[in-house]
């Protein structure tokens, strides 16, 4: 008995919803929407979006309804769900350009888009791709924007932020569930972002704006807007948001490749033991964690798997994305995760937006260079480490740096050693309870070494 | 301009009022419909006047375009006339 159970997120807009059956996900279009269902499909808007790339495909298919249903469709699924406050400069960057390019197209075919949510974009092969098909509505002559709030709290504000105050302020969008408010931004945004004529306007006085007219109850529908002035306000939306930038030359997230353990040699055969074990277990499903900019994701992709690539530095993760996106890379998706403070559940009862581990388990875990973070900056013991990928995993490739490791020594540097437990033996004797260690291998010209293992099944 | 009047005229008097209430209840409908989201008058507001600059800098452009290629041609006519 398959069980049935509306996405916890999708209940805002009247004209549908998704659910789903099992793992597979449908969507039910209301009958309130179907004018404006019909009208997609048979204007050849909804195959020129799909053509570009844009639009998520779907199916028409014969499924149980509820009340109210004029069909359900069935689209394609997203490997893995991720979230904008997870994701680097360039992909919220490209998720508005979509956004902005599929609301040009729309109009030329007399519809336009309901709400700009950044929520309603997921990466698919490697692209953002707009996924909910009930956001267009038919234009209607004279009527403003009604998602232009939207657009500028999802998109606009924080990369403003980012390009403009500090990287790391996408993660506001964590905090404020429908986009960063305006006055914040405005208020966050270095003096010289107010000589910009589209952040001025579109940030801080719309800010303003919005301030003003906040407890003034006034007619909406007498403030007009001609079609060729919505264009002209979403090319200006397009121009501002193509003029974002950020390049982590000169910031402190410069040096995000950490590549100064190993000799070419070294380096090489690591590349060749992960390869072989790769090859023996052969995944489906990935997760690289601190994975820096995805050198060993790409072993992982190459062998087919479907690899998540999550690092905790938003320049190793950007680098990651614009290198795969001139490689064209459809298996990789790289994400920001702070594993010591890992995306939480969040929205409506803690369950709009789900955690970053309740969106596992996968086949592998990769956990290379990375033991000595969690057990010596975050001073984690072997057994809750162990513990922890037990929960997301079936086999795990993991990484066991020594402590005369230089970059161990490093983290020691201003502390107190008060690690006497941080040993090979520790380590092999802890992850032995919960995993099997099926082979180790030392890696040349090194004291690390890369082991092999799968969870015990009790 | 039209008027109601009785006899002959009523059934075309009665015929536009109800064209004119089905054509009002669409646009009333299709007005609140579908759009989920609160836009916020702020934001209506601010969208509107930005289009209105825009829209202005682009006739301001078509205008001095119009003009330098009036002073142009006017230019060009005189030197044909020496």
């Amino acid at each position: 008995m398959t069980s049935y159970q509306n996405a916890p997120s999708s209940f805002r807009d009247t004209s549908g919803f998704v659910f789903f059956e099992g793992q597979q996900v449908y969507r039910q279009v209301n009958l309130i929407y179907q004018t404006n269902y019909d009208h997609l499909m048979a204007s050849g808007l909804y195959t020129q979006v799909v053509n570009a790339g844009l639009l998520i495909p779907h199916d028409e298919v014969k499924q149980t309804a509820s009340a109210g249903a004029y069909k359900i469709i069935k689209p394609e699924t997203i490997p893995f769900i991720s979230y904008p406050y997870e994701w680097c400069f360039s992909q919220l960057k490209d998720a508005a350009m979509i956004t902005l390019k599929t609301q040009k197209i729309a109009l030329d075919y007399g519809m336009s888009l309901k709400d700009a949510s950044a929520y309603n974009i997921q990466f698919k092969n490697g692209k953002p791709v707009l996924i909910d098909t009930l956001s267009f509505e038919k234009y209607q002559e004279g009527r403003p924007w009604v998602a232009y709030r939207q657009f500028c709290q999802h998109f606009l504000a924080p990369l403003a932020l980012m390009s403009f105050a500090d990287i790391r302020l996408n993660r506001l969008l964590q905090l404020f569930i429908d986009g960063v408010p305006l006055d914040l931004t405005s208020r966050l945004l270095p003096f010289r972002t107010k000589l910009l004529f589209s952040l001025l306007f579109h940030i801080h006085l719309h800010a303003k704006s919005q301030k003003h007219f906040a407890d003034k109850a006034d007619n909406t529908k007498r403030y007009k807007m001609n079609r060729s002035a919505f264009y002209a306000l979403i090319d200006s939306l397009e121009s501002a948001i193509r003029r974002l930038h950020w390049d982590p030359k000169g910031t402190e997230w410069a040096e995000y490749y950490e590549n100064t353990n190993y000799s070419i040699d070294a380096f090489k055969n690591k590349e060749q033991i992960v390869a072989e074990y790769f090859d023996k277990i052969k995944p489906k499903t990935v997760w690289d964690l601190g994975a820096n900019t995805g050198t060993f994701s790409q072993l992982a992709s190459e062998n087919g798997a479907y690899t998540v690539s999550f690092d905790i530095d938003p320049a190793a993760v950007e680098k990651n994305y614009l290198d795969g996106m001139k490689r064209g890379e459809r298996l990789v998706l790289p994400l920001f995760l702070d594993l010591t403070n890992p995306s939480p559940s969040i929205g409506w009862e803690n369950e709009e937006r789900i955690s970053f581990v309740k969106r596992g388990p996968v086949d592998t875990v990769l956990a290379l260079a990375l033991i000595h973070h969690l057990a010596i900056s975050n001073n984690l013991p072997f057994d809750r480490i162990a513990q922890f990928l037990c929960k997301i995993c079936s086999s795990l490739i993991i990484e066991f740096v020594p402590k005369n490791d230089s970059q161990v020594q490093r983290l020691l540097r201003s502390r107190e050693d008060i690690f006497s437990n941080y040993t090979r033996e520790m380590f092999e004797m802890e992850f032995g309870r919960l995993f099997s260690i099926r082979d180790s291998q030392r890696i040349k010209n090194s004291e690390r070494v890369v082991y092999l293992m799968t969870r015990r099944e009790e | 301009m039209f008027c109601i009047s009785k006899g002959g005229n009523s059934m075309l008097s009665k015929k536009s009022f109800i064209i004119l209430a089905v054509v009002l209840f669409y646009n009333f409908l299709e007005g609140y419909a579908y759009a989920y989201l609160d836009p916020g008058t702020g934001s209506y507001v601010i969208q509107v006047m930005i289009a209105v600059i825009i829209s202005g800098f682009f006739v301001i452009k078509s205008f001095w375009h119009r003009l330098r290629a009036f002073f142009k041609r006017l230019l060009s006519k005189g030197d044909i006339e020496k």
